[in-house]
């Protein structure tokens, strides 16, 4: 077993390396951006980033980027509090009223839908939303916050249906014996046990959701209509992430506007660590 | 199994990676020609101008295949021509960076711009204009078919924010702007031959293209925007654009000046061409290339 | 009284949940209905292999070098991502004793996960495009797809060789094998299924994803990719073009379609690997 010795030295070292490279990704990543944001942190147009003016091209140029940060906000919170009880009630309906195989094969259903990439829901919601949205007399033109609350939280669905469904089938493995011994009914079990015992996993579901909801680029930006606007429910509004995806191309390298853009990912970094250091926290105390 | 499978992927990759830089040497091999194979060619900046180059070098591909077929001295290699949309800016940074051979570019290029190429190198194709234009729908085509600059200011500012703003006669609906977004040619012209010290407002609709500026005031019956006067021969019928100051955007009054807003059609490059790349700029600057400029709208150079 | 409101929340619950349940379902069907008869007429075979014609580019179909360009972007993330996330997952099991540095991993990896897409293309612009100059290209669009995807798989994987270890770790060490000899002859055999399945997930997961290649690999037209070093057109960003531009809605529909079969034979393929991964061992 000499060669074997051997082997398993230089495997251990390499999977050593490499497993320590992911840590330099990371890090790498994190500085990257925060680098490429220092120049126009220390800038003299940096205050400008609290406005609400987003005019880079201006003289004198301003970077606000409240519009995008509220729209990013806006569209992503109201998109998960409409996806979240819809998400629950499918998850119920799925847990309480099928079993094995039939349950296998629609929890499979939803985790195909959650693998649809999200320019797929972009023209969904532009076909769906937008332009039947554009003939009422409500708005000017079809894309809105609303076109995009809605697409996103269509979105998000999957996921949380597949997050609460695994939830309850943990509660379902635990309670099932006393639960039929007692002579409850599944529906009783749902609302009496799952989702009571599952607050925590309830709650932590839907900040993932939120968070993907956050990062979320192509979906948003087909349907957003793309003005830097502070964020109406029937008005265009713009996001972060599409701020970032439509200007990058033509900001030229080492400008105020590119170094900004980097600061602006930075900001939606930032906020997507913190919720994600938040479900971490939260799920630790439900280990409890 | 498991170093076995390492080494493979290790081999995988570099194979690739191997093969992408031998393919070039490969060729220098079998010919000992004075002239290079060019590899890919990259264009980049307007996607309006863009759509009708595409459709020149698509048919020059298909013609020629590879180079030595346009020219014995180039050497056997497939022409490979890779287009890149972003806008004129991009186009510009693209030539500046050397990430692309040539930049499509509808504005003119800054002072500040050419002192970044190296080497400053500018063809015009040809010329284009921003129309004012509307949905056919509109009232207003009914009771003012022309706009002052003021007017015009007091629009795209945001100043007017619904129709019977401009004009009392006209209904009180909201004003569907639509512009190019700030990477477009568009944008910088209109910026400085008609708004001059005024900003354009953010509540417009920024399309990343002037195809997307055109369909959106074809679809909305309240929206106006400035337009490509090729992109509306175009679509010729479906959107009617207005005259500007007392001029209507025809050719003539393009070309003679009298329309305000006329832009360049360039093409952008960055010193010394190689000569597949020559040949290229040839092409676009010959009849064949003139006729299908004119063919999709626009005004050729010749 | 009380039996009464719990009656009626009973009743809300059960309302709500197959009222949702039956929504869900109907968008399901909807979606796949509207993709697939919107693009019945321009779904064809010429659709498929021939590069984008007409005026504008793309009203008259054509998406074989995007269909090709987004085989080799999720390639190389594939590639890339299975590598990474084998090495990793395999110290993080069985070789990895400190259990600080193990959890410290699990946050990282997880923070990996929770970086949005775009922000990860803005560090592949920078860093791969400009700073090692691998410019527009596979390559560089292929590391980001994989580093975005690499925690899912490395996840995945721990998980694999968590319930492998649960039944069969103790037994083999008891009888005095080496740690790599466990890999090769006893984690590999009855994992190499579910690992396959994986990666098929993966690369559902990096063919779709369109925001990390807009600033990295795809450009607007160009031939299928002969290098890794070339740009490529890719698919998803090809429908947003289509969309965006307002070059052709039924294109962009049938593009999608096309999209969607190829994640459907990904599924399927996950599916099918995953599956058979289950009985060997889970019995």
């Amino acid at each position: 077993m000499k060669k074997y010795d051997d082997l398993n030295k230089f495997v251990k070292h390499l999977s050593r390396f490499v497993s320590f490279f992911v840590f330099l990704i990371l890090s790498f990543i994190v500085l990257y951006v925060l680098i490429e944001s220092v120049p126009f942190i220390r800038s003299e147009f940096s205050r400008s980033f609290v406005s609400l003016s987003w005019r880079p091209l201006s003289t004198p140029p301003s970077f606000g980027i409240l519009p995008m940060l509220l729209g990013t906000l806006y569209v992503a919170i109201f998109a998960s509090l409409i996806a979240f009880p819809v998400a629950v009630g499918c998850a119920g309906a799925i847990s309480s009223c099928f079993t094995g195989k039939t349950k296998h094969m629609l929890l499979g259903l939803i985790d195909m839908l959650a693998g649809i990439p999200s320019v797929v829901y972009g023209l969904l919601g532009f076909y769906i939303l937008v332009k039947p949205l554009e003939k009422t007399a409500l708005m000017a033109t079809g894309e809105s916050i609303l076109a995009a609350i809605i697409t996103l939280a269509l979105m998000i669905v999957p996921y949380m249906v597949s997050a609460f469904a695994k939830a309850f089938e943990r509660t379902n493995e635990n309670y099932q014996m006393s639960a039929k011994a007692l002579g409850v009914s599944q529906w009783y079990s749902l609302t009496h046990l799952s989702l009571a015992h599952c607050k925590l996993d309830l709650l932590s579901g839907f900040l993932v959701a939120l968070s993907k909801a956050l990062g979320e680029t192509m979906a948003v930006m087909m349907v957003i209509g793309n003005s830097p606007l502070l964020p109406k429910l029937l008005g265009k509004g713009i996001t972060i992430s599409s701020l970032i995806a439509l200007e990058m191309g033509s900001a030229k390298l080492g400008s105020l506007h590119y170094h900004a853009l980097y600061t602006a990912g930075m900001l939606l970094l930032v906020l997507l660590l913190s919720i994600n250091g938040l479900v971490r926290l939260i799920e630790r105390r439900a280990k409890k | 199994m498991l170093l076995k499978k390492i080494i493979s992927l290790f081999l995988a990759i570099i194979f690739m990676l191997g093969a992408a830089g031998c393919a070039g040497d490969n060729k220098r091999e079998k010919n000992d020609n004075a002239i290079d194979p060019i590899g890919q060619i990259i264009i980049t900046g307007s996607p309006t101008l863009g759509q009708v180059l595409t459709q020149l070098i698509l048919e020059f591909t298909d013609e020629y295949g590879t180079w030595n077929r346009v020219d014995p001295l180039f050497p056997n290699e497939p022409i490979d021509i890779v287009i890149n949309g972003g806008g004129s800016t991009a186009g510009v940074l693209a030539v500046i960076d050397k990430t692309a051979s040539f930049g499509l570019i509808s504005r003119n290029v800054s002072e500040d711009e050419k002192t970044k190429l190296d080497r400053f190198g500018q063809s015009q194709l040809g010329v284009d204009a921003l129309t004012i234009s509307v949905n056919p729908h509109n009232p207003i085509l009914e009771i003012q078919q022309d706009l002052s600059q003021d007017e015009l200011i007091k629009l795209f500012s945001g100043e007017f924010t619904h129709w019977d703003d401009l004009n009392p006669a006209l209904p009180h609906e909201e004003i569907v702007l639509v512009t190019r977004d700030i990477g477009g040619g568009a944008h910088e012209v209109f910026q400085q031959t008609i708004m001059s010290e005024i900003e354009v407002s953010l509540n417009t609709i920024q399309a990343p293209s002037m195809g997307a500026l055109v369909t959106k005031i074809i679809d909305n019956e309240r929206a106006i925007g400035y337009a490509s006067f090729g992109v509306v021969n175009q679509h010729e019928g479906a959107i009617i654009p207005l005259s500007v100051q007392g001029v209507t955007p025809t050719k003539e009054h393009i070309l003679s000046g009298d329309y305000a807003i006329s832009r360049p059609i360039l093409i952008l490059y960055n010193g010394l061409l190689k000569p597949q790349e020559q040949a290229l700029l040839d092409l676009f600057l010959s009849d064949q290339g003139m006729r299908i400029i004119e063919a999709r709208g626009f005004i050729p150079i010749r | 009284m009380r039996r009464r409101k719990t009656f009626a929340v009973h009743a809300f619950i059960r309302v709500l949940s197959i009222t949702a349940f039956i929504a869900v379902l109907t968008f399901i069907f909807t979606l796949f209905a509207l993709v697939f008869v919107k693009s019945r007429d321009h779904l064809n075979v010429h659709f498929l292999t021939d590069s984008p014609k007409g005026f504008p580019l793309g009203s008259e179909g054509g998406i074989f070098p995007a269909i090709m360009g987004s085989i080799g972007f999720t390639w190389v993330a594939c590639v890339f991502s299975t590598f990474l996330s084998f090495m990793t997952a395999v110290y993080l099991q069985f070789y990895c004793s400190n259990g600080k540095y193990k959890q410290l991993m699990r946050v990282v990896i997880g923070m990996l996960a929770g970086i949005p897409s775009i922000i990860l293309g803005l560090f592949g612009y920078s860093f791969l495009v400009v700073r090692l100059g691998f410019g527009i290209s596979i390559l560089s669009g292929g590391l980001v797809l994989g580093l975005m995807v690499f925690p899912y798989m490395t996840i995945r994987f721990e998980r694999i060789f968590t319930a492998i270890a649960d039944r069969y770790e103790a037994g083999s060490y008891a009888m005095g094998v080496n740690t790599v000899y466990y890999i090769l002859h006893v984690v590999l055999p009855l994992a190499w299924r579910d690992m396959v399945s994986t990666m098929s997930f993966v690369s559902g997961m990096a063919m779709g994803a369109s925001a990390p290649l807009l600033l990295t690999g795809a450009v607007f037209y160009a031939k299928a990719p002969k290098s890794l070093l070339s740009p490529a057109m890719a698919l998803p960003l090809h429908l947003y073009h289509l969309l965006s531009e307002s070059i052709s809605l039924e294109n962009a529909f049938a593009s999608a379609a096309v999209l969607l079969l190829i994640l459907i034979l990904l599924n399927v393929l996950t599916w099918l690997f995953g599956y058979y991964g289950d009985e060997k061992w889970m019995s």
